[in-house]
């Protein structure tokens, strides 16, 4: 059983904060461990109240946030802690439905992580949501260039390679794929991408952008129908793939 | 209510029913017999006041002092009195021809010169005018009077009779007890007017027309004028054959009366005769088309009939039929059997064929009656006056009596239809939520431990940390640990699946639930459950034995005893007391603990499955108790199969206690025990 002391332990480097609020005793324990291993300064709290005073009062650069806490339920703790601050959420649970999961993202999640998961996946993500959270919060600068496999994106010049070809692409296409790419590695539902698209009044029309996205893939993917850059989170949105971190040259 | 049923167009068509169910003109009451009878009324009451002025004149004293032979002034009043009575008892023509009567009566007889229908004095013209014309009058007048207090009866008996109906169908809530009292009250309401049978037919789930309730009267229930006459046949046929339900059928998608001429009763075919001769044995021959007939009057709730009275002969389906539209507003059809034997029946738009008719030999006939399945046929002069005047305004009371009653009818079927759906759709909901509050839970129990082990496991994996030996073995021991916790989950849901479908069977015998109690706290103990609580044990004989299967006696102690370590602070005691009740023959064992309690309101719900009360304990805030919630309900599950039962109790200094009951074994097979002997033991045996 962890102690309130060792709760803060785990110190590495100058690793960033990650606070793990999770009521399953295993689980956290592995969490916090592999973390550590990462080289993350982790804490761990086992309910949402606990967790919630330990974001005001250690100030996190990462939540990981589980949904089925005993004193609240975590999509409620989501919005409360999205209420008055930025830090990335990431969610853990078990629950596996859509309706969850979108709930979730739009109520201020960055990303979502079904139980059980793999260690290396969850470090993934949570590489990719602080990588956000730093360029959001403009302590690092967007790449002027965007690169993930063939694709290539000149932010300054507008202009979208595939395999070092030029191609053309509508406003709309250009606004999505740029959307997508700002958040690369993070799922987008379909209301967020509409809403930054289209705007707020299209936030439920789903069919123009499975349009749009059909069309985007076509110019973009080697075989649009077995998609690699723009993948499809079924039933909650899409993810553009992650940027090659060292991929600015070309 | 007469001017809303009597010009609705429903109640017009309601009213051509009923008035083609009546046989017309009561056949036994002559019409010139009636006709005669006020007349004679009339001149024999004039005649009587008559009579009696003369004898009081006879006697001297009404004539007047000064022209002897001259009647008193106003002794012709005493016409007046015929003339009242004739307008309350025969109506305005009887009171009117009275009127003339007197005024000629009194003249002729009483005024000089006496017995000529001239007038000596002048003045007398004025009196035998004022005597015509008050007659005229007080005969108009009463026979209004008397007409609306008629139309005022009728309304008032057809309220009181709608308020009953529409209580008798209140009182009930299933659709076929509803569609029982409607056809109940249907038949004493009409059968005195021909309707001998009467049927609720009314879609069912698959939206197939079915009969919700059937009913019938004998021939005993018509008037006797209806049963001597021509219809002493009065065989009721089943009312849910096929072609019956086809025009129910008809009526209900349409939404309109369907008229159909009844089949043959049984015991008689099709015969060659003529249907005039056929029929000639039956008194009082009525056109052959009239026979019994079949309605069938749609149920309709808000909208209005469809304005088309249809027969047999027209039933051929317009091109325009919607079923669609019957959804709407019909929820049945009423079937009825009727007589119909009105003359007039043409006149209202039957246009009946005569396809299939009465065929019955007067043998047959006198055969049947003989032995009891037909009426006698009863001499005319059993008739009485009150069945023909409530024959006279039958067609427009039944009428209307008829459509309120099938509006009634039809929103009381509808009322228990909405509300019988609407309890299915709590129960479905209510299913459906249990359903998915089941799988969640069951979902998060199982996945849960199998996260960690997955957490676990692949920290392990990942290449590129190194793990410190610490690491490690932290890792292996979230695995391990997980794995046990699953594979108890995997465990209790194994037992309780198999608790509730029944394929538990305890292996129950007489056996000493101290043995019980003993091992169930040692396992309790090995498995370090008990790692921070004290146990007592009292109980005040541990060789007491009860009918229990011991294995799952000591699944149920080891649950009950977790249960109480987890929910009450470390270091406090848990107490395990055993009772025995002699009189009911039952054995109480209480498994109680100082901790948090269970709220009076969850005591019945902590024994359902996957029910988890979220309390925060006082003593470890940041560490909340876990379990799969299955626990209690497992112990319910194997106690009950004992034959026992459990329930959980507050004790007055705090904490929780549950309670178990089990069947004490017979006496003989308390070995050595002597109940009457108080062979108790140290009652705080501490154990621990």
């Amino acid at each position: 059983m962890m102690s309130e002391s060792t709760n803060l332990v785990g110190a590495s480097k100058e690793g960033a904060r990650i606070l793990v609020i999770d009521d399953e005793e295993e689980i956290g324990r592995s969490v916090r461990l592999a973390l550590q291993g990462a080289h993350f300064n982790v804490t761990w709290e086992m309910t949402a109240h606990a967790g919630v005073a330990r974001i005001a009062s250690w100030h996190p650069d990462l939540v990981i946030l589980d949904l089925t806490l005993p004193d609240a339920d975590g999509l409620q703790i989501c919005s409360e802690i999205r209420s008055w601050s930025p830090v990335p959420i990431l969610i853990l649970s078990v629950r596996d439905n859509v309706a969850d999961k979108i709930t979730a993202l739009e109520n201020g999640a960055d990303d979502y992580v079904e139980k059980p998961f793999d260690v290396g996946e969850l470090l993934a993500r949570v590489r990719v949501a602080l990588r956000h959270a730093a360029h959001s919060s403009g302590t690092v600068t967007i790449e002027p260039i965007f690169t993930a496999g063939d694709l290539q994106i000149n932010f300054a010049a507008r202009q979208v390679l595939v395999r070092g070809t030029a191609v053309h692409l509508t406003p709309t296409e250009y606004t999505l794929l740029t959307t997508l790419a700002r958040h690369a590695g993070k799922i987008m539902t379909h209301h967020m991408l509409l809403r930054a698209v289209w705007g707020p009044e299209y936030a439920d029309d789903l069919a123009i952008l499975r349009v749009c996205v059909a069309q985007l893939r076509r110019k973009i993917e080697v075989n649009s129908s077995l998609p690699q850059i723009l993948v499809t989170d079924p039933g909650i949105g899409y993810r553009l793939r992650q940027p090659d971190s060292s991929s600015t040259a070309n | 209510m007469s001017s809303y049923f009597g010009q609705s167009r429903v109640g017009v068509l309601y009213q051509r029913v009923v008035a083609s169910i009546i046989t017309g003109p009561p056949p036994t009451v002559d019409p010139v017999w009636r006709t005669l009878r006020w007349i004679l009324a009339s001149v024999g009451s004039v005649t009587l006041t008559s009579v009696v002025i003369g004898l009081l004149l006879a006697q001297g004293h009404l004539t007047r002092p000064h022209t002897p032979g001259y009647p008193l002034d106003s002794l012709e009043l005493l016409y007046l009195i015929a003339v009242i009575w004739l307008a309350l008892s025969y109506g305005k023509r009887a009171s009117i021809l009275a009127s003339f009567l007197a005024f000629l009566a009194y003249d002729f007889f009483f005024i000089p010169p006496v017995h000529q229908f001239t007038v000596d004095d002048p003045t007398e013209y004025a009196s035998l005018g004022v005597l015509l014309v008050t007659g005229l009058i007080v005969a108009v007048l009463i026979s209004a009077v008397r007409a609306r207090e008629h139309i005022a009866r009728r309304d008032l008996e057809m309220t009181a009779t709608l308020y009953a109906f529409s209580q008798a169908i209140a009182a009930q809530r299933v659709e076929t007890d509803i569609a029982g009292i409607i056809v109940e009250n249907m038949l004493n309401l009409f059968a005195p007017i021909g309707i001998l049978g009467c049927a609720v037919i009314a879609p069912d789930d698959t939206g197939q027309l079915r009969p919700l309730a059937i009913g019938q009267r004998s021939s005993s229930a018509l008037p006797h004028d209806r049963r001597s006459s021509h219809w002493s046949l009065a065989l009721v046929p089943p009312l849910d054959l096929p072609e019956q339900l086809a025009l129910a059928e008809r009526a209900y998608t349409e939404r309109t009366i369907y008229a159909q001429a009844a089949a043959i009763p049984p015991g008689s075919g099709p015969g060659t005769n003529h249907p005039r001769t056929a029929l000639r044995f039956l008194r009082a021959a009525p056109a052959p088309t009239d026979g019994p007939r079949w309605y069938a009057l749609p149920l309709i709730v808000g909208t209005e009939l469809v304005p088309a009275l249809s027969t047999r002969a027209s039933m051929h389906p317009p091109a325009t039929t919607q079923p669609a539209a019957s959804k709407s507003g019909a929820v049945g059809v009423l079937l009825c059997y009727g007589i119909a034997a009105t003359p007039q029946f043409d006149a209202i738009g039957f246009t009946a064929t005569p396809a299939r008719t009465w065929q019955l030999d007067p043998q047959t006939s006198d055969r049947l009656a003989g032995n009891g399945v037909l009426p006698h046929r009863h001499p005319a002069s059993t008739v009485d006056s009150n069945i023909t005047s409530a024959a006279q305004y039958l067609p427009t009371f039944s009428g209307q009596l008829l459509a309120a009653c099938c509006g009634q009818a039809a929103i009381a079927i509808d009322r228990a239809r909405l509300a019988q759906t609407a309890v299915q759709v709590a129960a479905l909901s209510e299913s459906d939520r249990l359903k998915t509050a089941l799988l969640d839970s069951v979902t998060h129990d199982l996945r849960t431990p199998i996260a960690a082990i997955t957490a676990a496991a692949t920290s392990l994996q990942t290449p590129d940390i190194q793990w410190s030996s610490a690491d490690r073995a932290e890792f292996l021991n979230a695995i391990t640990t997980s794995a046990k916790r699953l594979k108890r989950m995997v465990n209790d849901l194994l037992l309780l699946s198999r608790i509730e479908s029944g394929r538990m069977v305890a292996a129950k015998q007489p056996y000493p639930i101290g043995d019980v109690i003993a091992a169930a706290v040692e396992e309790a103990r090995s498995t370090r459950i008990l790692a921070d609580h004290q146990i007592t044990i009292d109980q005040d004989d541990d060789l007491l034995l009860a009918i229990l299967d011991p294995s799952a006696m000591q699944i149920v102690l080891v649950n009950l005893i977790e249960n109480a370590a987890k929910y009450s602070p470390p270091g406090s005691p848990i107490a395990i007391g055993v009772r025995r009740d002699p009189a009911d023959q039952v054995l109480e064992v209480t498994v109680r603990d100082h901790g948090i309690g269970i709220p009076e309101q969850d005591h019945q719900r902590i024994f359902e499955r996957f029910t988890r009360l979220h309390q925060p304990l006082p003593w470890s805030l940041d560490k909340p108790p876990r379990g799969s919630g299955l626990g209690l309900s497992i112990c319910a599950g194997l106690v009950h199969e004992h034959g026992g039962d459990i329930r959980a109790t507050h004790p007055p200094d705090g904490g929780a206690a549950i309670s178990f009951r089990l069947p004490l074994a017979p006496e003989q097979d308390q070995a050595g025990v002597d109940p009457d002997l108080d062979g108790r033991e140290d009652p705080q045996s501490d154990r621990s």
